[in-house]
């Protein structure tokens, strides 16, 4: 296993290219959870003044409630890392070292675990920069800080983590299947934006909740804030252990079918 | 040296659409041959060796490495060359050859060794993208060396070099194979291999055309070149002699094809003595070329 991380780490972190887009990436998503607060308190301000009823202002960064915020917003971003993963998959096979690795001795299975160490790294570390945030934001915004306020809700952390996981492990199947980088970045965007929202439209709503992006993004639902509260609309507060079976299967599915395809496949 | 079998194949078949692109090949390849595969492009030799490298399935068919099958172990035992050198374009030589020494699961220490052998060491630190071609295939024969593999598959490694890059690369692999390691080497060139192989099997659209060893291809010993200033003299000797046949005259030059046994000195010492005085005698250069031509040929 340390061989398959050597290997992947020298492909991955000696690119100029992979460290400019993580950059992209790291900045990108500091910058909204940074900034997030003082835009929708501007946003809650100016709504209060043409409202009937004073909006309470609120804190986004309070523990414990700054892991589920957080969280949530990052989700946002995770196209960015399914990009990045995108990008290097499909230069395996446009260098076709895919084709170099498996005729000097790496079995097809060891290759398949080196993307899947591509998929970890960059789970690993959206979660960390998540964690980061939250850890500053909430000592920096909260006024009660014992350890349950700070610990709880912390494993909204794993549900992020599933959510990366299994959003790149689709990522992962699509540039498997396609191979060309613009093919699969195309192809994936259009399915996660345009197709299964189409879908989801139209088939009942049972199977809806459970296409794969749907179920994915409504593992972290939208945070049950005051103002939220105020409209009249609640949110669940918590991980349904549900939602993470159904996502951690779809996860295993992406992953199987992708290994399936990489073993069979003539080079 | 035993003659061990390193490579087996029997009747192996790879399809691709409605076109056989090998078809019932059956070979042997023996420890320290130097074997080549000729043919024509198009013939099938990529595909064969893709396939003995397990990047494509056979249809039918099987072969064995070393009497075993095919398996990432075995491969780490082969050091192969693909067509065009295949490495990441970002990264320097050093950093390309350690993901290979990774992946054979050996040590980074032979890095140095390889790199002055194939005249890298300076370039060392610079990206893949920026070397030239025949930098390139010279990058890919030292990836290929890694680990001290027992064999080397070569395809095509002189393919758009220029001639002191061909020439660099045909002395590389001739010091490799003085180690005694079995190389197996694809080649449209006829010139290539006839310089630089022991064995050889000449194959057409997929199919084996011969295969055996590179001097018995040319089957009936040496064919030489003859004039002397007595043309007819040295026409009517050559004819009543019992172990030379004479192929063709033209313009005083005869073509003379010797029995397995003689050698040159052997034609030279008998006409001196019928006393006929050669002023040119010359190994022609055929045998393969027009074997090859012939085998082709027959075929169509």
């Amino acid at each position: 296993m340390k061989r398959l991380g050597l290997i992947t780490f020298r492909k991955l972190f000696k690119s100029r290219v992979f460290w400019i887009m993580l950059s992209l990436y790291v900045l990108s998503l500091s910058g909204m959870l940074f900034g997030v607060e003082s835009f929708v308190n501007k946003i809650a301000g100016d709504a209060s003044r043409n409202s009937p009823i004073p909006i309470p202002d609120f804190s986004l960064y309070q523990f414990p409630y700054v892991w589920h915020n957080l969280s949530y917003l990052a989700g946002f971003l995770k196209v960015f890392p399914a990009l990045i993963l995108i990008v290097f998959v499909a230069a395996e096979y446009s260098y076709r070292t895919n084709r170099l690795q498996i005729m000097m001795g790496l079995s097809r299975g060891e290759y398949f675990v080196t993307q899947g160490l591509i998929i970890l790294a960059l789970v690993l570390i959206s979660v960390l920069i998540l964690a980061m945030w939250v850890l500053i934001q909430g000592f920096l915004h909260s006024t009660e800080l014992s350890l349950i306020s700070i610990a709880d809700k912390s494993y909204f952390m794993a549900a992020y983590a599933l959510e990366i996981m299994a959003f790149l492990s689709f990522a992962l199947l699509i540039v498997t299947m396609l191979r060309r980088s613009g093919l699969s970045i195309v192809t994936f965007l259009v399915a996660y934006y345009v197709i299964e929202p189409i879908i989801r439209f139209y088939v009942p709503e049972v199977v809806a909740i459970n296409l794969p992006f749907k179920r994915i993004g409504s593992m972290i639902d939208v945070p049950n804030s005051s103002l939220m509260q105020l409209f009249g609309l609640n949110f669940k507060t918590y991980i349904e252990y549900q939602d993470l079976i159904v996502v951690l299967l779809y996860t295993l599915l992406f992953l199987g079918i992708s290994y399936w395809i990489i073993r069979k496949r003539n080079l | 040296m035993p003659s061990e079998t390193v490579l087996n194949i029997h009747g192996i078949v790879k399809q691709f659409g409605k076109i056989k692109a090998v078809n019932k090949l059956q070979l042997e390849v023996k420890t320290a041959q130097i074997f080549g595969i000729l043919g024509p492009n198009g013939s099938g030799k990529t595909t064969t060796l893709s396939m003995i490298l397990g990047l494509i399935q056979p249809n039918q068919g099987s072969f064995e490495w070393f009497g075993q099958p095919l398996s990432p172990a075995i491969l780490k035992r082969i050091g192969s060359i693909l067509e065009t050198p295949l490495f990441y374009p970002y990264l320097n030589a050093i950093d390309n050859l350690k993901i290979i020494a990774d992946i054979k699961e050996t040590t980074y220490d032979e890095i140095p060794e390889l790199l002055r052998m194939t005249g890298l060491f300076e370039r060392r630190h610079d990206a893949f993208r920026t070397y030239s071609l025949g930098m390139k295939q010279r990058l890919a024969i030292a990836a290929a060396m890694i680990g001290n593999p027992d064999v080397l598959i070569l395809d095509e490694p002189t393919n758009g070099l220029d001639p002191q890059g061909i020439a660099d690369i045909r002395a590389m692999i001739l010091t490799i194979a003085k180690q005694g390691k079995t190389i197996i080497l694809a080649s449209h060139l006829l010139d290539e291999v006839q310089k630089i192989c022991t064995h050889v099997a000449v194959l057409q659209k997929g199919v084996c055309l011969y295969s055996g060893s590179v001097e018995a291809i040319g089957g009936d010993g040496v064919l030489l070149e003859v004039s002397a200033e007595d043309t007819d003299l040295l026409e009517k000797e050559i004819q009543s002699c019992a172990w030379t046949r004479l192929h063709e005259q033209r313009n005083g030059i005869l073509k003379v094809q010797l029995e397995k046994a003689y050698t040159p000195a052997d034609l030279n010492a008998y006409l001196i003595e019928k006393g006929v005085r050669v002023n040119h005698l010359n190994t022609a250069k055929k045998s393969l070329e027009t074997h090859f031509l012939e085998l082709l040929k027959q075929q169509a």
